[in-house]
Formats: C-alpha cells, sequence, structure tokens
C-alpha cells in the first residue's frame, strides 16, 4: 500500500498546514535539498520515487460482486481504497467511512460534483448555491479536501473526531461525526453504517488492512490523529506531495485524458502540449520513423503513433513505470508485453460490448493499440493516436473489433 | 484564287485537328469512366503478392471498372487473405490489409521493423475506419455507456447502466442493454434513453436486473 512510501523523520509539535504539491508535469524526485529541509523541520512528506505509483487505477473491478456493493460502487472502492488509506494514516481518520460516505455522497463517483470538480464530499456546497461547491484538481485532491476539511473544522476537533475509538473504528467515527453537526438527516447514520459494512466486506476479499490494522501496522496514525486533535490553532501539518510521474496518480484513465485532445481535428504536427511534456519526461520524445505504403521511409512528428501514445500514458501515470520494457516499437510488441505480463494485466474477455470495459482498459491487435477513457459525462472513448494522420487525440468512440484482445491493469 | 484554297486548306487542318482531339477525348472519358472507381492498396509486408483478377499490383492507387473485384494477398510464411470487393464508380475503396505470420514465423515483422510500422499504419488506419463506420451505424454509441446512480433526499438509492454492442444474447449485430441494479428501472432507462434524443422502439433492448446481494 502506498502507506509505505511515507516517511517521518521525526515527530515535532510544529508542522506546516498547507498541502504543497511539487509540479506534477517532470516531478521525478525530491532533490537532496529538500529531503534535508524536511528531515530538518520535521516534515512528512510523500517519496515520489516509490516504485508503487500504479496504486489509483480506474477500472479495477474484478467482476466478482460483494455483499452491499453494486458493481458501480465495488469498482469505487477498488479505486480509491489505497488513497482513503494513505489519507487515513495520514489524518487519523477511519478510511472504510470516508468510503461509506464517497459512495453515499457522490453516487459511487458518478455524481456531477464527482465527475466535474472532483467532489466526491460536497465540500463547500453547504447552502443551496452548487456554484459554491469546491473544485479539485484531481480526485487525489477531492479526497484530501474531505480530510482538510474535517480537520480544519473546530467542531470536528473538538467533538471527538480525532480521539478514543473514532481513529480506528468506522462505526464510531460515523457517529461522533453525525453528533458534531456533519449531516441533519437522522438517517444518514444509518445508511452509512450499511455502506461501511459493504466496504468492510470488500476489504475482506481483497485482503485490504481495517483502519484498526492499519493503527498497528503505522503507529503514526494514531500521532496524526493526535496532532490534528491539537491543529488548527497555530499548530500545523506539512504534507509534501509530488506526484510519480505526470499527474502522478497512476490513474490511466485520466492521464490519458490529460495528455490526449478531445476531438478528431488536430493533425500529426499537432500533439498536445501536455502530450510533448510527458514524451519528454518519460525519454519518449522522438519521431516514430517507418514507411510509406510505397516504401518510403518517413518520420511523422513524435507522437504520432499508438504504440507511442499508450506507453506514454502508461509510463508517465506511474501505472507501469517498465510498460514496454523500455521499447515502445509497435503495437504488436506491445501486445506481446501485455500477454507476457499477466502477473500485472487481468486479460478481459472481448465482448463486443461497452458493458464489461472499464476506462484504462488497454485494447490491443498486432496493428493497433488503445485505451478506453470514460470523459466526464460518462461515456466510454477510445484515446490513442494514428500514424496516419492524428496526433493523440480521445475523440474516438466505441467499435468492436475481434481482432483486439483486452487488458486490464491489476 | 491562291488565297482561297489556302483557307480551305487550313480549316482542313484544323478540322482534323478537331475531330482527333474530340476523338482522343472521347476515348479517354470511356477509358476514364470504365476505371472510374479507384483502389487504394496498403498492405505489409511490402513484398506480398497482391493479386487482383490476373494482376499483380504494388501498393499505391489505381483505378477500376466498377463492379467486384477478387483480391488475394499472400506470402511465404503468412496466413494468405482474400477479399471480394465491390466498387463503385467515383468512390475509392480501401484495401488495407495486414498478413499475419504462421507460427513458425512469428517473429518476422519484430526482425523487420519498417514492416511493423507500416502494418501499424495499416492497424491505425483501419481502426478509424472501423471506428467512423460503427458510428454512423450506431450513433448512439457516442452517448454510451450511460450510468444512473444516485441517492435521493431519503438516501435511497437508484443505479441502472445503459450499454451498447452487440451481446451474446443479441439477434441483430447491435442492440442496447440495461443493467438495472437496484431495479424496477426499465422505464426509466427508455426515459433517459429518449432524453437523450434517440428512441428506444428504434433498438433490440437486453434487460437484466443485477441486484446487489443483501448484506449478511
Amino acid at each position: 500500500m502506498r502507506g509505505k512510501r511515507f516517511f517521518r523523520k521525526a515527530f515535532g509539535a510544529l508542522f506546516v498546514s498547507a498541502v504543497t504539491m511539487l509540479s506534477p508535469v517532470g516531478a521525478s524526485a525530491l532533490t537532496q535539498a529538500q529531503l534535508e529541509m524536511f528531515a530538518q523541520n520535521n516534515i512528512l512528506f510523500y517519496d515520489p520515487s516509490g516504485s508503487e505509483c500504479g496504486s489509483i487505477v480506474l477500472g479495477s473491478f474484478d467482476g466478482v460482486g460483494t455483499a452491499g456493493l453494486s458493481d458501480l460502487q465495488a469498482t469505487f472502492v477498488d479505486t480509491y481504497h489505497d488513497l482513503a488509506q494513505n489519507l487515513s494514516v495520514e489524518y487519523g481518520i477511519p478510511w472504510e467511512t470516508v468510503m461509506a460516505q464517497g459512495i453515499l455522497e457522490s453516487a459511487a463517483g458518478m455524481s456531477d460534483f464527482a465527475r466535474y470538480r472532483n467532489n466526491f464530499f460536497g465540500i463547500g456546497a453547504f447552502d443551496s448555491n452548487p456554484d459554491n461547491a469546491f473544485s479539485y484538481d484531481t480526485p487525489e485532491d477531492g479526497w484530501r479536501g474531505y480530510y482538510e476539511n474535517i480537520k480544519n473544522t473546530a467542531t470536528y476537533r473538538n467533538n471527538g473526531v480525532f480521539a478514543g475509538e473514532a481513529i480506528t473504528n468506522p462505526y464510531v467515527y460515523a457517529q461522533v461525526i453525525k453528533n458534531a453537526g456533519y449531516a441533519t438527516d437522522p438517517n444518514y447514520v444509518s445508511k452509512l453504517n450499511d455502506l461501511i459494512g459493504a466496504v468492510e466486506n470488500r476489504a475482506r476479499e481483497k485482503g485490504w488492512l481495517s483502519s484498526a490494522d492499519l493503527a498497528r501496522t503505522y503507529p503514526e496514525m494514531l500521532a496524526n490523529a493526535s496532532i490534528n486533535a491539537a491543529s488548527g490553532d497555530g499548530s500545523t501539518t506539512v504534507v509534501v506531495t509530488a506526484g510519480c510521474l505526470a499527474s502522478g496518480n497512476g490513474d490511466i484513465n485520466l492521464t490519458a485524458l490529460e495528455l490526449s485532445w478531445p476531438d478528431r481535428t488536430h493533425p500529426l504536427n499537432d500533439p498536445k502540449p501536455e502530450y510533448v511534456e510527458a514524451m519528454k519526461a518519460v525519454g519518449l520524445y522522438q519521431k516514430p520513423c517507418g514507411v510509406d505504403k510505397e516504401g518510403n521511409s518517413v518520420c511523422p512528428p513524435a507522437g504520432a503513433s499508438c504504440d507511442q501514445f499508450v506507453t506514454t500514458v502508461m509510463k508517465y501515470s506511474g501505472a507501469d513505470p517498465d510498460f514496454g520494457a523500455n521499447d515502445y516499437w509497435g503495437a504488436a510488441d506491445l501486445l506481446k508485453y501485455l500477454s507476457s505480463h499477466l502477473d500485472l494485466y487481468e486479460e478481459i474477455p472481448n465482448t463486443g460490448s461497452t458493458d464489461n470495459l472499464q476506462p484504462g482498459d488497454i485494447r490491443s491487435d498486432s496493428g493497433h493499440i488503445e485505451i478506453v477513457v470514460q470523459t466526464e459525462d460518462g461515456t466510454f472513448k477510445i484515446a490513442s493516436a494514428s500514424w496516419n494522420d492524428r496526433t493523440g487525440d480521445h475523440g474516438k468512440n466505441f467499435y468492436p473489433k475481434s481482432s483486439f484482445r483486452i487488458f486490464r491493469r491489476k | 484564287m491562291q488565297v482561297g484554297k489556302s483557307v480551305k486548306k487550313w480549316l482542313y487542318i484544323i478540322g482534323v485537328l478537331v475531330i482527333t482531339i474530340v476523338a482522343i477525348s472521347v476515348v479517354f472519358i470511356v477509358i476514364d469512366s470504365k476505371n472510374s472507381a479507384k483502389v487504394d492498396i496498403m498492405v505489409a509486408p511490402l513484398s506480398a503478392e497482391i493479386k487482383i483478377g490476373d494482376k499483380i499490383y504494388k501498393n499505391g492507387t489505381y483505378g477500376f471498372e466498377p463492379g467486384e473485384i477478387d483480391v488475394t494477398i499472400s506470402k511465404e510464411g503468412f496466413e494468405p487473405e482474400s477479399r471480394i470487393l465491390t466498387l463503385e464508380s467515383g468512390a475509392t475503396t480501401k484495401l488495407y490489409v495486414y498478413l499475419t505470420p504462421l507460427e513458425w514465423n512469428k517473429n518476422w515483422y519484430y526482425n523487420n521493423r519498417e514492416d511493423m510500422m507500416l502494418m501499424m499504419a495499416i492497424g491505425d488506419a483501419n481502426a478509424d475506419i472501423e471506428s467512423k463506420a460503427y458510428s454512423e451505424k450506431n450513433p448512439i454509441i457516442g452517448i454510451l455507456p450511460i450510468i444512473y446512480a444516485k441517492y435521493d433526499d431519503s438516501w435511497d438509492y437508484t443505479e441502472f447502466r445503459i450499454d451498447g454492442g452487440g451481446f451474446e444474447e443479441c439477434s441483430r449485430d447491435f442492440c442496447l442493454k440495461i443493467t438495472d441494479t437496484t431495479g424496477g428501472n426499465y422505464e426509466n432507462a427508455l426515459q433517459l434513453i429518449k432524453e437523450k434524443g434517440y428512441n428506444a422502439d428504434d433498438f433490440e433492448i437486453i434487460y437484466e436486473h443485477k441486484p446487489v446481494t443483501p448484506l449478511k
């Protein structure tokens, strides 16, 4: 789990409150100077050079139903459990409750706030004006927004949120925040408790640590709760995060969307600037030379080929830094890579329809490779580039192709 | 008179020239109309034999008479491909094919990188062509899947999704499938399809109630 990559140099009274994000583009590792500065100032930091950057992969539902959860809800849980667990250790809040709240308050990520603002908890939408709801750049920011909201609201801090069983028992925490005024609806806690039970079922099936297990495994969880209980009145916390590469979230879907144009009007020589940056960051900024149909040597602009696009997304997102084994040559090579790394990828049956696809799935035959993405409006599109005439975009609709094999990052 | 003879001679020459030009144009027009259908050929490997009728072709664009043509593409060590193309006057038909190596020859493309890139150019192009054709035939695919998930004010939950494609239960090439998680949403799904600008009656619809397993 990603919590392994959190390091604490020392506990101290003074932590800084702002959450600092290092520039995601091109960020690869903290500098020695930064490390020393963090150590000197007792700063908790997240090591961006960790090798487990692929923890958030949209659409990792394994197809096995879980009692109390729909497939959509299970996908949501699978997608965000690593992040929720990390934040739970960091803040001292039981992740099962937050996950259940996320399901309840964002309809498992399908609410407009979640889809268009990465706001899974309605943060800021306290009155009837939806425009006041906060907008976050990334899902990770949106999740962190919940924890920050709890930490920075005196009513919660002063009413036992970061104390006793509330830190590790999701049901106690649910009741405590309700008592502290989180929700006025009398049914809120009972609905939440049902979902917490379902999330616990999912955790058991997946072998994830419960919040109580987390506290035993990562003692800093309790210490962080203690610090947060006293925060908001001068004492502060610093968390420095830096992405793996790129948006650094291991999220194939979001990275593919970020690196590609949304429409099909961009010729080979017009790659999205973010795509160019990403290719440079992962060492793939080069012309994909080959031959045209007459056999003449041609070198289209960098980013023109489908294999280059998919490889860039997989490496840059951190979902698979070794994707293609350092060689992006050809869709056929990548298909060979995928089919020979079934420890990392699960092969999904090709049913010729959208119902068993998930965002982030990779479809390929020897001649072409592409990524299934889900846009903000919920529809599935195909992200790739075409060696013939178009740089990376996600303007193509789903289409069935029997020769495709489909792979899903585990 | 001398002048009159000269004029006659020139008129005669011009007349002959005009007739010749017209005749040649007619011949070209006839030939061109016979070959008014184009075939754009892109095949990998480059060294594959492309046979249309009795003639051998290379990659490129050629004119043919409208109608059906038999195409065979072969190369030793590869699965041969054959196609029957229906050519239309004034239209260009794309013949984009890459041959698949036989098992004993499976590394051929890996050892012939330029052909591998050509294979990918063909694969990319075919993907675009197939996607475009599928969307034109089934434009609703552009708004699928529709995933509806919502808690109401009483925290009652509604969830269903609408997918598209050639499902196993589907008797047509394309069907819509409603997967109803919370139950009783068939009509809601049809209404949603209508709100998106499509007529549900135009589709074969598969309905599946897939309830959440209750908590123990």
